[in-house]
């Protein structure tokens, strides 16, 4: 008897309270700055460097590159097996020019398993969908990093044609 | 049936067309207060917003779903309500890595879940054997021995990304009793 009005009274001093549950569906929830959701894949950046793929501890991103005539490397493919992917960070802490990094993406929950297989076009896609709309907003917006210049003003020419634009010719 | 965005014509309200009957038929079936579906889309409504998951909390991934049920995320909203029993259970959540040993296990579990049953992979063990997918123990996804509806990736995934994938269970599960190709 008395532990049921013990359990009402913690049930009583709840109500006028402020309501703790978060509106998912129709709230995004807000994450932290560091929040590791799928990654975001910037391919003017890359120099093939192979450091992400031999970091990852399932091995699962797999890339290719070709030389160019100005004897540079250009990123050709770039996969992430994301059924596999325990985002772990270490892609993005290796990566010494910063294009690959994390976003706060998390909507990912998928029918079959090959749409969790990330290709270079979906990655670059959901750049421009965060930070790349970010920067894209905020002008340049490029700060540090080797080659940043050159990527700057593709960003910027993307910016001032059209974004789906900048999105498909990659 | 089908909803349209409504109008100042029809007084504010939602204009509904019914499958299989023309616009006016469908306006005369609306001001008598008629709703006209499929049985079997009547019982994909009620399946959807009614989904009992079986506990199945294997490791980490275990955490964020008790996460999700728990009052900041609070699962009960969508009528996902936890049930101990497979007998008792229309959802599995395998949260969490399976080793062949519990592969069995799983099974019989799923078999003794009644019809209809859907199956959710949580992360990225239960998807496709995550970090151990070298491993020589543990079984490379679930969908190896139960059928999976939906795989939601994340090494664990966040309570709303639980959520959402549930949410796309919700929505296969209309659209499946749609085509008239749903289980049972």
């Amino acid at each position: 008897m008395f532990g049921f009005l013990k359990g009402l009274a913690v049930t009583i001093s709840r109500l006028p309270k402020k309501k703790v549950t978060l509106q998912y569906p129709e709230v995004k929830p807000e994450w932290p700055e560091r929040f590791r959701g799928i990654h975001e894949f910037i391919p003017e950046r890359c120099i093939v460097c192979n450091q992400c793929a031999r970091i990852c501890p399932t091995s699962c991103i797999s890339l290719s590159g070709t030389r160019g005539e100005d004897r540079k490397l250009r990123i050709d493919t770039y996969d992430i097996n994301f059924e596999i992917c325990i985002l772990c960070d270490l892609c993005t802490e290796v990566c010494p020019t910063e294009a690959i990094k994390m976003t706060g993406e998390f909507e990912l929950a998928a029918y079959s398993r090959d749409q969790l297989y990330k290709n270079m076009e979906w990655l670059y896609q959901n750049y421009l969908r965060h930070s790349g709309a970010k920067e894209l907003e905020a002008g340049t917006g490029e700060t540090g990093g080797p080659g940043e210049a050159g990527v700057g003003a593709a960003a910027g020419g993307g910016a001032a044609s059209e974004q789906k634009a900048g999105g498909t010719d990659e | 049936m089908e909803l349209t965005p409504h109008t100042p014509s029809n007084g504010g309200r939602p204009r509904v067309l019914f499958e299989g009957f023309t616009e006016e038929e469908s306006a005369e079936l609306q001001q008598a207060g008629v709703l006209v579906g499929t049985i079997e889309q009547m019982k994909a409504w009620a399946r959807a917003n009614s989904l009992w998951p079986l506990t199945f909390g294997l490791a980490c991934c275990a955490i964020e779903m008790m996460g999700a049920g728990a009052s900041h995320y609070d699962l009960d909203r969508f009528g996902i309500i936890f049930r101990a029993s497979p007998r008792q259970a229309d959802l599995m959540i395998v949260a969490g890595t399976v080793t062949k040993k519990m592969g069995p296990l799983l099974r019989r579990l799923y078999d003794q879940m009644p019809d209809p049953k859907w199956v959710v992979a949580m992360g990225s063990c239960a998807t496709a054997g995550g970090p151990y997918v070298r491993s020589y123990s543990v079984m490379k996804g679930v969908d190896q021995t139960v059928p999976v509806d939906v795989y939601i990736p994340g090494c664990p995934p966040s309570p709303p990304a639980l959520i959402y994938g549930l949410t796309k269970l919700q929505e296969k599960i209309r659209t499946d009793a749609k085509r008239k190709v749903g289980r049972l």
